[in-house]
């Protein structure tokens, strides 16, 4: 019994000493990382995303950012796509605060990478936004919402599909279809991967927010928060 | 004539269990061991974030607070409702088996302890804590190539570890229990003397 006395106290002490030592260097990538979409080094935060090159929701030139590391196979970014990224967007994207800067990258099924091309390929005629409502919504209409994921692993958004699921939006099918088909954005979206991998990115979806990772579909709340701090 | 020995086990075990709660420090032990553990599984990706609400962000005490605890809050609105519910009843589980853990020990010491059932459920509620919040995961291609078929394999790994860790979890707490009815017994024989 002595021994339990001695040794949860010691327990206790180490875990708040292990904790409080966690280290640091992850952060410091990210923030490296950050200043990737942005020239402001002095305050990442602060940052002006270009358009034409990154994958923006929201104003360029919003005060608050967040890096998003996603994959539109991902169940968990659809998840947040549908709660608490929907709750950003009413406010404080729509309100010009905030923007997500939006990094697909290939990591789940072989299709993973044709989606992730096709968002860049959207971008080029600036209907990124309507072409990454309209895959989340088509998956989780489609499958999520059902709890249906054993489709993760099959080569599902072929470019067919994903013609189809973006057929209600104002992007030209055929231009979206070729870019895709061709390539180009391929290294794009394995640069993606290279600077998620720097960033201590380990699985999506990842957000950086003030430098710090945030691993999950947290709740609206937690996102609310460190969004608040940054737009003070 | 086997089911009627088990029914007659089981009863044994929840008497004894329903017994040492009626201390209120057994019940406070085992709510802070629940709170304990699904707070470890919910944040075991987000340490370092959670360090730096803690200890660096510019936010009141309470605002530190709610962002700790609206995890715990939203956690039928962050997760599927196989991940939600796996989670609760594997930290409640935890609960009540440390609630017994330490009310066999106070009284005979570790050694009367069963001894792998409980740390394999914690080693497992760990490693499953990790895949659910996650979901899915970089680590998903090396898998593929070691013959997980996808990441779709981490989210189902994650519901099966969960559930496995309960069912350890259980057993352990059927065995402690059984320890802990032994020791009741034992006392009240002395008080008779």
């Amino acid at each position: 019994m002595k021994r339990l006395y001695i040794f949860i106290p010691i327990l206790v002490v180490a875990g708040i000493i292990g904790f409080t030592q966690l280290p640091s260097s992850k952060s410091e990538q990210t923030k490296i990382d950050e200043t990737t979409i942005n020239s402001d080094t002095a305050n990442p935060q602060a940052s002006v995303a270009d358009p034409s090159k990154d994958l923006i929701i929201g104003k360029a030139d919003a005060k608050a950012t967040i890096i998003e590391y996603g994959d539109f196979k991902c169940p968990s970014c659809n998840q947040f796509h549908h709660n608490a990224g929907a709750e950003l967007r009413n406010n404080y994207i729509d309100s010009g605060q905030l923007k997500i800067v939006f990094k697909p990258i290939a990591v789940i099924g072989p299709d993973s990478e044709r989606s992730a091309v096709g968002a860049y390929c959207a971008n080029k005629q600036s209907k990124f936004v309507e072409y990454h409502d309209a895959l989340f919504n088509y998956m989780w209409d489609n499958y999520y919402k059902k709890a249906n994921y054993s489709v993760e692993s099959q080569d599902l958004l072929t470019t067919d599909v994903i013609k189809t699921a973006v057929k209600n939006t104002s992007i030209d099918t055929n231009i979206l279809s070729t870019c895709i088909e061709s390539g180009t954005e391929v290294s794009t979206v394995a640069a993606n991967l290279t600077s998620a991998e720097n960033s201590g990115v380990r699985g999506t979806p990842t957000f950086i927010i003030n430098g710090k990772n945030v691993v999950g579909p947290q709740p609206y709340a937690n996102f609310k928060t460190l969004v608040d701090i940054q737009l003070r | 004539m086997r089911s009627r020995l088990l029914r007659t086990k089981l009863k044994i075990s929840v008497i004894s269990t329903v017994r040492i709660f009626r201390s209120w420090k057994y019940v406070t032990l085992s709510v802070l061991a629940t709170l304990a553990i699904s707070g470890l599984v919910l944040w075991s990706l987000n340490l370092e974030l959670l360090k730096y609400i803690i200890f660096e962000a510019p936010i009141s005490f309470l605002g530190k607070l709610d962002f700790f605890t609206y995890g715990y809050r939203s956690v039928f609105t962050t997760y599927d409702s196989a991940q939600s519910v796996g989670l609760i009843l594997l930290s409640v589980l935890f609960g009540i088996n440390t609630a017994l853990f330490v009310y066999v020990i106070r009284r005979q010491g570790f050694k009367s302890v069963p001894k792998k059932s409980g740390i394999g459920a914690f080693g497992i509620a760990i490693i499953s804590g990790g895949c659910v919040a996650c979901g899915t995961s970089l680590v998903a291609p090396l898998l593929a190539t070691l013959g997980a078929t996808s990441s779709a394999f981490l989210r189902d790994l994650s519901t099966i570890l969960n559930w496995l860790g309960s069912v350890l979890l259980l057993y352990s707490i059927y065995k402690l229990s059984h320890i802990a009815a032994t020791i009741q017994a034992k006392e009240r024989l002395s008080s008779v003397d």
